[in-house]
């Protein structure tokens, strides 16, 4: 029974086809509103032509590109582009010479490398070295070497005086001593400390210095 | 009637006439699709709007068809509609209903009476799923080719067959159990 009632395929069609040719007309006011409304965005596209697909994306219905990224790079702009780009790499260039040339700066700066920590006990070094030469004439000075030369010429003039004897050496022998012999080192030391901090001289000449002080002594004591 | 790829061809000049003129003869048939499937008026007039609009945007950015201009809306069209669809009813109260009802001037032979015409149209909106009833509507009500139907769909020819075919045994179906029905009241 239900074979029976139910329509063909063509059937069904017609009807389909009879409800398409039933088109309803575009209501007149809405058509008229929209084909204006149309108009007048088909006379703002014509007027300004086509639009540059780049500036356009994500536009929708704006007016295009920035006016900006049309204009024209003149011959001016491009030879001050040339020179900044260029003055660019030459300052680069040159912080990177600096930047090489003082590298232990850099990056004591930067990392607090141990290069500052090695370097730095250096100028303590340095800056003791006046204070070292200060101290040696405090040493000089001393009252125990200054005291030295006074006793030293003693034994020498007690020697002079008595060797002549010759037998009295064993008589005296505190004043023969070894002990003024050690005690010239320090009288030498003493002809040294004037010319020390000015000229630091050599051994030979301290040696000559004192034998011409111990030359000059013996020249007073002879008078 | 100027040709549709001369007139194409015309509007990607942005021949002002052209566009004018492509307006008229589609802004009607893009409005009575859209009509069929939402059934509202209003909203069907925006969706034409939006497509023209569409449509200029395009062709300023020179981009849009180069050929089959009547697919290329209605696909644009299809896809506007489609992103409205979740506002639409689909169940279309009895007035619309009767605004599709053939009227004096339109009736053909092959209708038998208006309740028939009536019930296929409910069946359309309601019964069918989406495909089936886009493909419905785009083969049958606006006459388009089994090849521009799948491309406004996005589905390639043979879908659209399968499509059509199980959406025309469902109506086939659908007007049985009508008639059936009113058998039985008789």
């Amino acid at each position: 029974m239900n074979n029976q009632s139910i329509p063909s395929e063509r059937m069904v069609e017609n009807l389909l086809h009879t409800l398409g040719a039933d088109k309803k007309p575009y209501p007149q006011g809405l058509l008229e509103t929209r084909r204006a409304a149309y108009l007048s965005q088909v006379t703002l596209l014509v007027g300004s032509g086509p639009r540059p697909q780049k500036g356009n994306k994500g536009n929708g219905r704006g007016q295009g590109g920035s006016s900006s990224a049309s204009v024209p790079m003149t011959p001016l702009m491009k030879v001050v582009l040339t020179v900044l780009i260029a003055g660019n790499i030459a300052l680069v260039t040159y912080l990177g010479v600096l930047t090489y040339e003082n590298w232990d700066k850099v990056q004591a700066l930067l990392f607090g490398a141990p290069t500052l920590s090695e370097t730095s006990p250096a100028p303590p070094e340095l800056s003791t070295q006046p204070p070292a030469l200060d101290s040696t004439p405090e040493i000089a000075t001393a009252p125990e070497s200054t005291v030295v030369p006074d006793s030293t010429p003693a034994p020498e003039s007690l020697s002079e005086d008595t060797q002549p004897a010759g037998d009295n050496s064993v008589e005296n022998p505190e004043v023969s001593t070894p002990e003024p012999p050690a005690k010239d080192k320090p009288g030498l030391h003493l002809g040294q400390t004037p010319h020390g901090p000015d000229e630091p001289p050599s051994q030979d000449q301290n040696n000559d210095q004192g034998n011409d002080n111990n030359k000059d002594k013996n020249k007073d004591k002879d008078k | 009637m100027t040709d549709p790829s001369a007139l194409l061809k015309a509007a990607r000049r942005l021949d002002k006439g052209a566009l004018a003129e492509i307006f008229d003869l589609y802004a009607p048939d893009i409005y009575n699709y859209i009509l069929r499937l939402c059934q509202d008026p209003v909203q069907a007039d925006q969706i034409v709007g939006d497509v023209f609009s569409k449509f200029l945007d395009q062709l300023a950015l020179g981009q849009g068809p180069h050929t089959n201009l009547r697919a290329y809306l209605y696909q644009t069209a299809y896809h506007l509609f489609l992103d409205q669809a979740h506002e639409i009813k689909r169940i279309a109260p009895i007035e619309i209903v009767e605004f599709f009802a053939p009227d004096n001037y339109s009736v053909q032979n092959a209708v038998e009476n208006r309740a028939l015409l009536d019930a296929v149209m409910l069946a359309i909106n309601n019964d069918l799923t989406d495909d089936q009833r886009h493909v419905i509507v785009l083969r049958f009500l606006e006459g388009l080719s089994l090849k521009e139907t799948a491309k406004i769909v996005g589905k390639n020819e043979s879908s659209v067959k399968v499509l059509q075919s199980r959406g025309m045994a469902k109506l086939r179906k659908i007007l049985s159990d009508l008639r059936s029905e009113s058998q039985g009241y008789q």
